[in-house]
């Protein structure tokens, strides 16, 4: 939910110079709104970053945020890992691997 | 019974079970709920605002803005009451006790950030970012609650409150922003 907010705020701080990633549970409402730049995830209303106490899962979705912000050139670029619920296994995400160049994966089974 | 009128029905069932499967049955309607109303969000992908990024990330500040109605314990709750949504925003310091954090927001299951509020305010691990000197990270994080079918209240110059909002962030030096919804 509220998706749609979220890409409305984002574009007003796009033109205030803020460069924005949203994170997004709704991809079509996130493309109707022209989200500057989207990070599509398949989890459930409530739970955009994944499940509670899932840290390495958590870290996944946030480094893919950042490696949304610093790879994506054009306005509208959306990235879809792709991360099915419960089902997908993720790697310990070290600190170094927020930095630009590093791809957004995980390990699916 | 119109299918308006249905539509109405449904979404009010899905709301009421505050479930997963009842935000979702929300969500699923929301479409043809605001066309029908004529307030679907509007088709504004033609031209999207860009900044492109100027720095590199360890010189970059880093601010966090939630759509998922969290606010601090003690401040005023999101009005959950407006049909059209409340666009107002809530100011929250980053390294707020979690257990002094509320969430004002009945259109998704608030069971997850309950349970462990990095579901929805990443703050634990931005915080282990920051220290770590991946980012600088802003001292405060912006909440909004349901946006529901808003669109001006947002957007509307100088006073919408996306704008408020930039201003602030401006004001913190930010150069980044993660939005995330619930």
């Amino acid at each position: 939910m509220c998706n749609r907010a979220g890409g409305l705020i984002a574009r007003v701080l796009e033109s205030y110079q803020i460069s924005t990633v949203s994170l997004s549970i709704n991809l079509s409402i996130s493309q109707r709104i022209g989200c500057p730049r989207t990070v599509f995830v398949k989890f459930p209303h409530g739970a955009s970053f994944g499940e509670p106490g899932g840290r390495d899962q958590q870290l996944t979705v946030l480094r893919d945020m950042f490696w949304a912000l610093q790879n994506l050139d054009e306005p509208g670029g959306i990235v879809e890992p792709g991360y099915r619920w419960r089902r997908t296994t993720y790697s310990p995400v070290p600190p170094e691997s927020f930095q630009r160049e590093v791809e957004a994966t995980a390990e699916t089974p | 019974m119109s299918i308006f009128e249905k539509i109405k029905l449904w979404r009010g069932v899905g709301k009421l079970l505050n479930t997963n499967a009842g935000a979702q049955l929300y969500a699923g309607t929301a479409g043809f709920w605001n066309r029908a109303a004529g307030t679907a969000a509007p088709n504004l992908s033609d031209e999207i605002p860009w900044t492109p990024i100027s720095k590199p990330l360890a010189e970059s500040t880093v601010a966090l803005i939630s759509t998922a109605g969290f606010y601090r314990d003690g401040d005023e709750p999101f009005d959950m009451d407006v049909p059209d949504g409340d666009p107002s925003f809530r100011e929250i310091p980053m390294a707020i006790d979690p257990n002094a954090l509320k969430i004002a927001h009945t259109h998704y299951p608030n069971r997850y950030a309950e349970s462990d509020p990095n579901v929805l305010l990443p703050l634990d691990h931005l915080l282990e970012l920051a220290d770590a000197g991946v980012f600088s990270l802003s001292s405060r994080l912006f909440s909004f609650g349901f946006g529901g079918t808003l669109t001006r209240a947002y957007l509307n110059e100088p006073d919408g409150t996306a704008h408020q909002v930039a201003r602030k962030l401006k004001e913190d030096g930010v150069d980044l922003a993660l939005l995330v919804p619930a």
